[in-house]
């Protein structure tokens, strides 16, 4: 397609044409030419545009999009083009989107698909800023008024630890304003029915709510029991509330233990006045309490991840937790430092349904660059979508084929959210967020820990970041587990179209892990 | 940091504690001033649960105070409302490097309004929950500071507990605006250090985009009184009077901070309905006894 030239693209292209890489695009072409910044995204583009289009990426395969630098043959290809895609939100390097800022003719459509996409309902998940406060937020509750046996706010509800079984010590403490901790529960010096658990008890009012630290020193599994008092007026006999005990899965595999997981968004170990019981009451979904609905402890289990593995700090006031250097699991009191930033993990497409609504948003901006198209590519897209339709269910069955105990996912980069989210594997663990990150000795040992204490038979590498994945392969190897591929961000020569990506990777997955 | 121009270094006159009501059994402290005749709808908070955040009604997105110190609780127009933070609050910054964010020396008093509460001062967290703003917004909104003016510093950061070092979520001394993530339905509250007494005007804005791809903000400043000398008269008439960075939406001009010229009547907090919500929500309690624990550990690692 001939489209005006300004003229800064001309001077753009005499200054680049002794450059001698063919470049894919022309203006010598009846065709769209479409850039788009991976190939992923020119797969999709393809499909949508058919004969109608040629299509070239900035990224080549094998390359890492995160870091790619463009070169003049990426520029000229800029200059060219009738419209470009790029995912956007972070995922591709700095300079790969200034190449398409500075060297796009005006008013050619410059499409950032992720941000684009969620407007055909595409479904964004928020980038995990610190992967230990991804955990369930977990709280202690008072829920009721106790108005029945004459409560008032300031009526006191205890909440105490009577027993802890475990391979390790467990203590709930505050991290107060200048890290001065205060205790809720610790069991390092035993709980004493002499003083009424005095030292492992919580006061609250009727209908209030806490959060505080969770803290873990040994992985494996733990029982924690509780009892409650409601306390109406001082010198009063306190109404027993009940007792339970709640389980804790604290780096080993939760389902091998039973019942319902709570792994993530909002949990409180809830005493009801009203009801004179104890029980969780829980929106895995959720932040607020809007949706929170009662679990029964019995049967159910609060998952501490290796994700959330510290080391003791050496600062002070920290010996109740052991020495400094010595590892903890910790489900943190405050979760908002997770994204502060709002910013979207930029890995969309792999949840299939986030890559429909990519091909349709393609498929409209085709249309409005080329009207003439619009049928063709309406037939195009509507075909490719029930291709995708029939991969998503392939993907979902053959991911849950896998027994859920071993189902979890150790990657070298945080790319996998989206897969995790849409077909039920966790993210166990990644070495770095970013593959541009070198890893820390923490970071290693955090890795080792969740191989081993999972249990997990492989670990996936995205091809293109062999060459820079040492330390998931050498652990991977000292810990006697395969190292599988996985297709992340990039294809290669054996995997080169979205939809043999997809299947691969559920392929894999299963073959690795079942 | 720019000074206020009207700020009167705290002098306690014994007629503002005079006319200052005990607080109510329940924790509501509203301060009628006697003296102005626009008086009626101004409320002190100094004690109790407070929050900032949108609401949406009719297509209106507004910044307000959620006061849960009333029963049942009420949303407050900014401009009538003073956060007073009292000399209960004051804390001495720790001889720990980890806290040299707080711009101060060790042992120097600051106060503190801590991210867990403390009975015996006012505790402002943030909220994202009501309930047209909920129905309104997808994701979740930005919270943005725009400038503080006062006395001295104001860090607001959040101990996650998680081992690691506070983070720092605002600090009046690095450039504006400082934008802020904060998800739908959910209720956070964080630690505020204001370094010297004094009143203080913090012009915040929080920016969303609704279902329909529109976006919306607003503006609003925030305005404390730190220190029991400081009298809260001046924290209401205190004038923002340096220039504000422009960010999210164009913001319509009733919604740029501009302090009540007093002039017009002011409407005592309206009544939510579905208030309700956020009455069941958080009462975050200090935990006691604990504390007798701890000081026998300091005393051991100090030994
Ligand atoms: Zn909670
Ligand atoms: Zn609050």
């Amino acid at each position: 397609m001939r489209a005006p030239w300004s003229a800064m693209a001309v001077v753009a292209v005499v200054a680049l044409s002794g450059c001698t890489a063919p470049v894919a695009l022309s203006d010598s072409d009846g065709r769209v030419q479409v850039v788009t910044t991976t190939g992923i995204l020119a797969d999709l583009v393809r499909n949508v545009g058919g004969n109608r289009v040629v299509v070239d990426s900035i990224v080549p395969d094998n390359a890492d999009a995160h870091a790619y630098e463009p070169t003049l043959r990426d520029v000229r290809n800029v200059v060219y083009a009738d419209v470009a895609f790029s995912n956007y939100l972070l995922l591709e390097a700095q300079n790969v989107i200034k190449a398409l800022d500075a060297n796009l003719r005006g008013g050619v459509p410059n499409i950032s698909l992720a941000e684009g996409a969620t407007k055909y309902a595409a479904e964004v998940i928020p980038l995990v800023e610190d992967a230990s406060l991804d955990t369930v937020w977990l709280g202690m509750r008072v829920r009721g008024t106790g108005r029945q046996y004459g409560a008032n706010r300031s009526s006191d509800v205890l909440l105490s630890a009577t027993d802890v079984s475990g391979p390790g010590h467990l203590v709930a403490y505050l991290t107060e304003s200048f890290g001065d901790p205060d205790f809720y529960v610790n069991s390092t010096d035993g709980f004493d029915p002499a003083d009424g658990y005095k030292d492992d008890t919580a006061v609250l009012p009727p209908d209030a709510h806490t959060h505080m630290s969770w803290a873990f020193t040994e992985p494996g599994v733990y029982r924690l029991t509780m009892e409650a008092r409601l306390a109406v007026a001082q010198g009063e006999k306190p109404v027993e509330l009940g007792r339970q005990t709640f389980t804790f899965a604290v780096g080993v595999d939760p389902h091998s233990v039973g019942g319902a997981v709570l792994s993530a968004g909002h949990a409180d170990i809830a005493v009801d006045v009203d009801q004179r019981r104890l029980y969780l009451y829980a929106d895995p979904h959720g932040g607020g309490e809007v949706h929170q609905e009662v679990y029964d402890p019995a049967s159910t289990v609060i998952e501490v991840p290796t994700k959330a593995l510290k080391q003791v700090p050496s600062g002070r006031g920290y010996r109740f937790l052991g020495r400094p250097g010595d590892k903890v699991y910790q489900l943190p009191q405050a979760v908002l430092g997770r994204h502060v930033h709002g910013e979207i993990d930029p890995h969309l497409w792999q949840d299939v349904g986030n890559a429909q609504s990519y091909v349709e948003l393609i498929r409209d901006t085709l249309i409005g660059v080329d009207p003439a198209g619009a049928m063709e590519y309406r037939r195009n897209a509507d075909a490719y979508l029930a291709e995708l339709t029939t991969l998503d269910t392939y993907v979902a069955e053959t991911i849950a084929s896998i027994p859920p105990a071993s189902r979890y996912l150790v990657t070298t980069h945080d790319a996998f959210g989206y897969l995790a989210h849409a077909y039920g594997i966790p993210v166990a663990g990644f070495v770095t967020p970013n593959p541009a990150v070198e890893p820390s000795l923490a970071d290693r040992v955090k890795l080792t820990e969740t191989i081993r204490n999972l249990r997990v038979r492989a670990v996936f590498l995205e091809p293109n970041l062999r060459a820079r994945s040492s330390t998931l392969v050498e652990v991977a190897k000292e810990q006697g587990v395969r190292v599988c591929p996985i297709y992340g961000d990039a294809f290669d020569q054996d995997v080169d179209t979205y939809v043999r990506m997809m299947r691969f990777n559920a392929d894999s997955l299963k073959e690795c892990l079942s | 940091m720019s000074q206020l121009t009207n700020s009167i270094v705290a002098v306690l006159t014994a007629a503002t504690l005079a006319v200052a009501p005990t607080p109510a059994p329940d924790g509501l402290t509203q301060t009628l001033d006697p003296n102005q005749s626009v008086a009626s709808g101004r409320a002190v908070l100094e004690k109790g649960h407070v929050d900032l955040g949108p609401r949406y009604r009719d297509g209106d997105w507004t910044i307000q105070i959620h006061d849960d110190t009333a029963v049942p609780p009420v949303w407050r127009k900014l401009s009538d409302v003073v956060l007073r933070v009292r000399d209960a609050a004051v804390e001495r910054v720790p001889d720990d490097p980890a806290y040299a964010f707080v711009g101060q020396p060790p042992g120097t008093p600051v106060h503190v309004v801590p991210q867990t509460q403390n009975q015996d001062v006012v505790w402002v967290g943030w909220n994202t929950q009501d309930p047209g703003v909920m129905a309104a917004i997808s994701r979740g909104v930005t919270m943005n500071l725009l400038g503080v003016q006062g006395p001295g510093g104001v860090v607001v950061y959040l101990q996650s507990g998680n081992l690691g070092a506070p983070q720092v979520l605002w600090d009046s001394t690095k450039p504006f605006p400082q934008p802020l993530w904060v998800e739908t339905n959910t209720h956070t509250h964080a630690n505020w250090i204001f370094a010297k007494p004094g009143v203080y005007l913090v012009a915040v804005e929080f920016t969303a985009e609704l279902l329909d791809g529109k976006q919306v903000t607003g503006r609003e400043t925030l305005r404390i009184a730190v220190g029991d000398s400081t009298p809260v008269d001046d924290a209401f008439t205190a004038v923002y009077t340096g220039s504000l960075p422009g960010t999210g939406a164009t913001p319509s001009p009733a919604a740029v901070a501009e302090p009540d010229d007093g002039g017009s009547p002011l409407l005592v907090g309206v009544l939510v309905g579905a208030g309700a919500v956020l009455v069941v929500a958080l009462i975050w309690v200090l935990v006691r006894g604990a504390r007798i624990r701890r000081r026998a550990l300091d005393q051991e690692e100090s030994a």
